[in-house]
This record gives C-alpha cells, structure tokens and sequence, in this order.
C-alpha cells in the first residue's frame, strides 16, 4: 500500500475508485469486442490491460481505509508533537530565568562575605601566623583526584 | 528475460515506503551545558589568613553554582521526559 502513500489525500478516494469503475467497464468492454469481428483483434489487449488495471486497482481499494486510518494517526502524532516542542521551548524560558536568578544569589552573598572578610583581615591577619602546610593541603582539596 | 522482469516487478511491489514520525531531542538550554569550573587554589606564597578565607568562600560559591545548574538539569530531564512520556504514540 505504500503506492497510495504518494497520491494525496484529497485525491485518494476519487483516484483509486476512479480507476476501479474504469477497470471493470473496460474489461467489459473487452468482453464485449471479442465477440464484435471488426474488434477482436485488438480484444485480447483490451480485455486482459483492463483486467490486470482491475486487479491492481481492487487490491488499492482495499488499502484505502487503513491507509486514511495511518494518515489520521501521524497527523495526530504530528500534532502531539508540535504541542510537546512548545512546551519544551516554554520549560526553557522557565529554567533559563531560574539559572540567571540563582546565580545572582550566590554572588550577592559572596560578595557580603567578602565586605566582611574586608572588615575584619586586620585583625584575623594578626593573631594568624599561616603555616605554609596549611596551602598546600587546601590546594590539594581543591585540585580533587587526578584521573 | 521474462523471469527477470518478473522478479524485479515482485520486488517493486513488496518493497514499502514507510513514514516515520519523529521528535528531535530538545535543546538544552546552554548554561546547563557548562561543566563547573575547577577550584581556585591559593598561590603558595600566601601568608594572610583572610586570602584563606577569601578563597575559601570563593570556592564555595563556585560549588554553589554549580550546585544549582546540576539541580536544575535534573529539572529540565524531569519534566521533558513528562512532556515526552505524553506524546500518544
């Protein structure tokens, strides 16, 4: 059936029950001249090109309901999915909004610890004597595993 | 001759066009595409107690962040695949 795939829709049932009734009234016709003498030459071509039209043409009309049903389904899928990507784009915005406002947070907070820092590094820095084994081991946090 | 054409036209005929309908997979917004920064470290000449805690708190802010974007991945992921999961196939 996937020969009907490429007629469109609009065309479909007019095409295929088209051919079907010009199939049937030319093997018909067929019959017909070979039983006509100035026809019978030519009665053979006519009535089996009709009735190989009309083989092909019934096996298509029989296709044509569950192709209509395919066609209505992946247009409904197409729909489903054109709502879905909407939706998606709507989530970004959302989430896009939410890093930006997150982000904002945490640097007004580090800057408020920063201004407190700066408040009171002269006198932590006093009473402080920093043991240089004490930067090499933050350092080596901070570095994490080596892979 | 006549068995070829016969096969070819066989052939022809059981061969199908099928129509596939599919969804792309969504794009991700870029900043949760980002990987979080590596941790700054402290020179090794570093004497004062407040560049520690200067640091330090830098260091925090950057697990913050970062924090946040795997939190809000984790969103993103939850609900496309609701968005998904609902698409009639």
């Amino acid at each position: 059936m996937w020969m009907l795939n490429l007629i469109p829709d609009g065309y479909l049932s007019v095409l295929v029950h088209g051919v079907l009734v010009v199939s049937i009234l030319g093997t018909i016709a067929g019959w017909w001249m070979s039983i006509l003498p100035p026809f019978q030459l030519y009665a053979p071509f006519v009535k089996y090109g009709f009735l190989t039209l009309l083989i092909v043409s019934v096996y298509l009309a029989g296709g044509l309901g569950p192709e209509r049903a395919y066609r209505e389904k992946i247009a409904a899928l197409e729909k489903d999915i054109k709502t879905a990507n909407q939706r998606s784009e709507k989530v970004n915005t959302v989430i896009e909004t939410k890093i930006v406002e997150k982000i904002r947070k945490v640097k007004d907070v580090q800057i408020q610890v920063v201004e407190k820092i700066i408040e009171v590094e002269k006198t932590i820095d006093a009473k402080c004597d920093l043991d240089p084994a004490v930067i090499s081991i933050l350092n080596e946090a901070a570095k994490g595993p080596t892979e | 001759m006549k068995n070829l054409t016969l096969l070819f036209l066989l052939t022809f005929a059981l061969l199908g066009c099928t129509t596939t309908v599919t969804r792309p997979f969504p794009p991700v917004p870029a900043e949760l595409k980002e990987g979080c920064p590596t941790l700054t470290m402290l020179p090794e000449n570093t004497e004062k107690l407040s560049d520690v805690l200067k640091n330090v708190s830098g260091n925090y802010a950057q697990y913050h962040i970062c924090k946040s974007k795997m939190e809000l991945w984790i969103e993103w992921y939850n609900t496309n695949k609701k968005i998904n999961d609902g698409i009639k196939k």
